[in-house]
C-alpha cells in the first residue's frame, strides 16, 4: 500500500463464507478487498473449487450431500469457532434464510452478516409478512397461508383458478406450481410439499391468485443497526423460467420516476416496520396498469445484486460487512443516483433442449468474456466437475452501458466471447433471448420465456461449423484426448468407412 | 474418403473427409469446404475455412466432440444409429439427466397410461417426475430409490401394451 493512503479500518479480522460456488467467490473478494481474511468451508467434491483456492483458510464440511456440508449448521458453526472468525456471512441460498443458522452463530458469539434471526423468521415466512405488509398498507395479492389440504382446496376454489403454490419458508422457485386446473389440485400439492420438504426440511406450502403476465420488480434496500434504511432502486426480474430469474436488470424499463418513488417507499415502509437490518430485497408483481402488489421479503444477497452495485455505484458485500459491524450507513447512500443500466445473464449448466435438465460434468475449456464494463461472477474453473448435487448455477455475466440498448448489446458480445465446454449451458439459449424483439423493446412479463420459448431448440450449425468438427474428429482426437479415459471409439471404426 | 456421421441437437450430418495438402476437404450439404487447422494449444484452434480465418475452441468428452466458434457452442456426436435422441429417450423413459431416484411409484407387471408419473428424478435441488411416454406394461425396475443414476439410464423398463 501506497504510503500517506489511509486505509479505512476492516469491519471485521476474519470472516467465514458458508456457501459455495460463485457468491462465495464474490464474498471472499469483497472481504479481500477490505482487508479482511477470509475462511471458506467445502464438501468433498468441492475440495479444488475456486472459492476454496481464493480463501486464506478452508475447512472440509464433510460428504457433498448438503445436510452433510452447506446445510450442516454445528459444523459450520464449528469451522468458524475453530479458525476464529469473527462473522459469518451466508450469501444465497443454502442457510442464508435460515433463522435458526442466525440464531446459532449469535449463541456463539459470532456476527451473522444479515437480519436477526427474528427477522428472517417473520419475514422469512411468506404468511406472517404478508400480514405485515397488510398491516403497513403494502398491497398483496389475495391468497391463503399455510394449512392442511383440505383448507388449502378449498381456498383455492374461493381465490379462483389459476392459483400458485408456493413454500412458505425459502425462496428459489422451489416448490412452485401453478394450477390451472381444479382436478389437479391435489396431485400439484402433494409434490410440491415433498419438493419443499427436502429442500427446506419443512412442508408448508400456502396459494396465491395467478396473475397473468405481471412484471416481476423487486426494490433493494440497506439499513443499519442505528435505524436508517436507504434503498438503491429496483430491479425488474421478469425473465424467468420455473420461477427462475434468468435475466435481470437494472433499473427496469417499466418503472419511471413517479412509480418507482412509490415503490421504493412501499419497500421501506415495510422494512422499517419489520425492524429489519442489513441488506434485503422487497419483490413485487407489476401488473399492466402499474399496480403493485407485494410478492415477498427476501432477507438475504440476491443472486441478482450486480446490476444494482453497477448502476448505483454501491458495493452491497461492503455495505454489509461494515453494517454488521455495527457501523451506520454513510450519508452518500441516501442521495444514490442511478446511473446508465446494467443487465445480468444467469449461466446454467443445464441443456435447454433437454428440457433444462441439469448438466453436470468437467470443464474442459474455459475462456472468459473481456470487455469494459462488463463482469463475471464465476465460482468455476478449468478441469473442474461440476458437481450433481448443488444448483447448476455456473456463473453471472453482467454488463452495464449508458443506456438499455447499448448495456444489451454489450451483454450479447460477452456472451458470444464466453467459452465453456463440457457440460451443457444454457449460453446459446441467452443469446437467443437477448435477441428477441419484444426484450429488446422492453416488452417483458414473468411468461416471457414459455410465450416466446416454449420449445427452444438451437439453431442448426452451418456447413462450414460441420466442416471444422469434421476436419477437427480426424485430426485432434490423439492430442487431446489425455483429459479422458476414454471407452472404445466410435470415431476410428467409422474412419475405415468408405463411400460407395 | 472416410465418412462421419455427426449429429448436433436433433440433426445428423454426413460429412466426407479427403486429406489435402496441409488441410482437409470437407463434402457436406452438396458442399466442399477446405478446412485448415493450427493447434495453439489450451483447446484453442485457428481453423482456415474456405481462406476465412476462425478462432474455434474445441474439447472432447468420451467420445463428444465440444466446439465454440463465431459465438456459438455446439456438441457434436457420432451418430451409429438412424434414432433420434428424443427417441431414444422416450422408449423406455430413461432419466433424464444423471441423479437420484428419490420415489417409485409403479410396479413390475403393471399397465400405465400414456403420461402416467414412473419415478421421481432429483438432481442439483429440482424434482423431475419421469412420466411414461405412452400406456405400456412395466417389465421390470432397474434401480431402487436412493441410487444414483445417470443421464439416459432406463429406470423403468417398459413393454408396449398391446392394442
Amino acid at each position: 500500500m501506497a504510503r500517506g493512503v489511509k486505509s479505512p479500518r476492516p469491519p471485521f479480522a476474519k470472516v467465514l463464507v458458508a456457501n459455495r460456488g460463485e457468491i462465495a467467490v464474490r464474498v471472499i473478494r469483497a472481504c479481500r478487498e477490505l482487508g479482511v481474511r477470509t475462511v471458506a468451508v467445502y464438501s468433498e467434491v468441492d475440495a479444488a473449487s475456486p472459492h476454496v483456492l481464493l480463501a486464506d483458510e478452508a475447512v472440509c464440511l464433510g460428504a457433498n450431500e448438503p445436510a452433510e456440508s452447506y446445510l450442516n449448521i454445528g459444523r459450520i458453526v464449528d469451522a468458524a469457532r475453530r479458525t476464529r472468525a469473527e462473522a459469518v456471512h451466508p450469501g444465497y441460498g443454502f442457510l442464508a434464510e435460515n433463522p435458526e443458522f442466525a440464531h446459532a452463530c449469535r449463541e456463539a458469539g459470532l456476527v451473522f452478516v444479515g437480519p436477526s434471526a427474528e427477522v428472517i423468521a417473520a419475514l422469512g415466512d411468506k404468511d406472517r409478512a404478508r400480514k405485515l405488509a397488510d398491516e403497513v398498507g403494502v398491497p398483496t395479492v389475495p391468497g391463503h397461508p399455510p394449512a392442511d389440504d383440505e383448507t388449502l382446496e378449498r381456498a383455492a376454489h374461493r381465490v379462483g383458478f389459476p392459483v400458485l403454490l408456493k413454500a412458505a419458508a425459502g425462496g428459489g422457485g422451489k416448490g412452485m406450481r401453478v394450477v390451472h386446473d381444479p382436478v389437479q389440485f391435489r396431485e400439484a400439492l402433494h409434490s410440491a410439499r415433498r419438493e419443499v420438504r427436502s429442500a427446506f426440511g419443512d412442508d408448508a406450502v400456502l396459494i396465491e391468485r395467478y396473475l397473468e403476465r405481471p412484471r416481476h420488480v423487486e426494490v433493494q434496500i440497506l439499513a443499519d443497526t442505528r435505524g436508517s434504511a436507504v434503498h438503491l432502486g429496483e430491479r425488474e426480474c421478469s425473465v424467468q423460467r420455473r420461477h427462475q430469474k434468468v435475466i435481470e436488470e437494472c433499473p427496469s424499463p417499466a418503472v419511471g420516476p413517479e412509480l418507482r418513488a412509490r415503490l421504493c417507499e412501499a419497500a421501506l415502509r415495510l422494512v422499517r416496520a419489520a425492524g429489519y437490518v442489513n441488506a434485503g430485497t422487497v419483490e413485487f408483481l407489476l401488473d399492466r396498469e402499474g399496480r403493485f402488489y407485494f410478492l415477498e421479503v427476501n432477507t438475504r444477497l440476491q443472486v441478482e445484486h450486480p446490476v444494482t452495485e453497477m448502476v448505483a455505484g454501491v458495493d452491497l458485500v461492503h455495505a454489509q460487512l461494515r453494517v454488521a459491524a455495527g457501523e451506520p450507513l454513510p450519508p452518500s447512500l441516501a442521495e444514490v443516483t442511478l446511473r446508465g443500466h446494467a443487465v445480468e445473464a444467469r449461466v446454467y449448466a443445464e441443456d435447454p433442449e433437454q428440457g433444462f435438465a441439469p448438466s453436470p460434468g468437467r470443464i474442459l475449456c474455459l475462456r472468459e468474456p473481456q470487455l469494459p464494463g462488463v463482469r463475471v461472477d464465476s465460482g468455476i474453473r478449468a478441469g473442474q466437475r461440476v458437481p450433481v448435487e448443488y444448483d447448476p448455477i455456473l456463473s453471472k455475466v453482467v454488463a452495464w452501458a449508458p443506456d438499455r440498448e447499448a448495456a444489451v448489446a454489450k451483454l450479447v458480445q460477452a456472451l458470444r466471447d464466453y467459452v465453456i465446454l463440457g457440460p451443457r449451458t444454457n449460453l446459446n439459449f441467452l443469446l437467443d433471448v437477448l435477441s428477441h424483439p419484444d426484450f429488446l423493446a422492453g416488452e417483458l412479463s414473468t411468461h416471457f420465456l414459455e410465450e416466446h420459448f416454449p420449445a427452444w431448440r438451437a439453431p442448426e450449425p452451418e456447413e462450414e461449423v460441420v466442416a471444422v468438427a469434421a476436419a477437427l474428429a480426424t485430426r485432434s482426437r490423439p492430442k487431446t484426448a489425455a483429459m479422458n479415459v476414454r471407452p472404445p471409439d466410435p470415431w476410428d471404426r467409422l474412419h475405415g468407412a468408405h463411400l460407395p | 474418403m472416410s465418412v462421419l456421421r455427426l449429429r448436433c441437437g436433433g440433426v445428423v450430418f454426413q460429412a466426407g473427409v479427403v486429406p489435402s495438402g496441409r488441410g482437409t476437404v470437407v463434402r457436406v450439404g452438396g458442399r466442399e469446404v477446405l478446412v485448415e487447422l493450427r493447434d495453439l494449444g489450451e483447446g484453442a484452434w485457428e481453423a482456415t475455412v474456405d481462406g476465412a480465418r476462425w478462432v474455434v475452441h474445441a474439447a472432447w468428452e468420451g467420445e463428444v466432440l465440444h466446439l465454440h466458434t463465431l459465438g456459438r457452442t455446439y456438441s457434436f456426436s457420432p451418430a451409429r444409429e438412424s434414432v433420434t435422441r428424443g427417441e431414444l429417450a422416450s422408449a423406455d423413459a430413461r432419466a433424464p439427466m444423471p441423479g437420484v431416484v428419490t420415489r417409485i411409484l409403479v410396479a413390475p407387471g403393471q399397465q400405465v397410461a400414456g403420461g402416467e408419473a414412473l419415478y421421481v428424478l432429483e438432481a442439483m435441488k429440482m424434482e423431475t417426475v419421469v412420466r411414461s411416454p405412452r400406456p405400456a406394461r412395466v417389465r421390470r425396475i432397474r434401480a431402487q430409490v436412493g441410487e444414483q443414476v445417470e443421464g439416459g439410464a432406463v429406470v423403468v423398463e417398459l413393454e408396449a401394451e398391446e392394442a
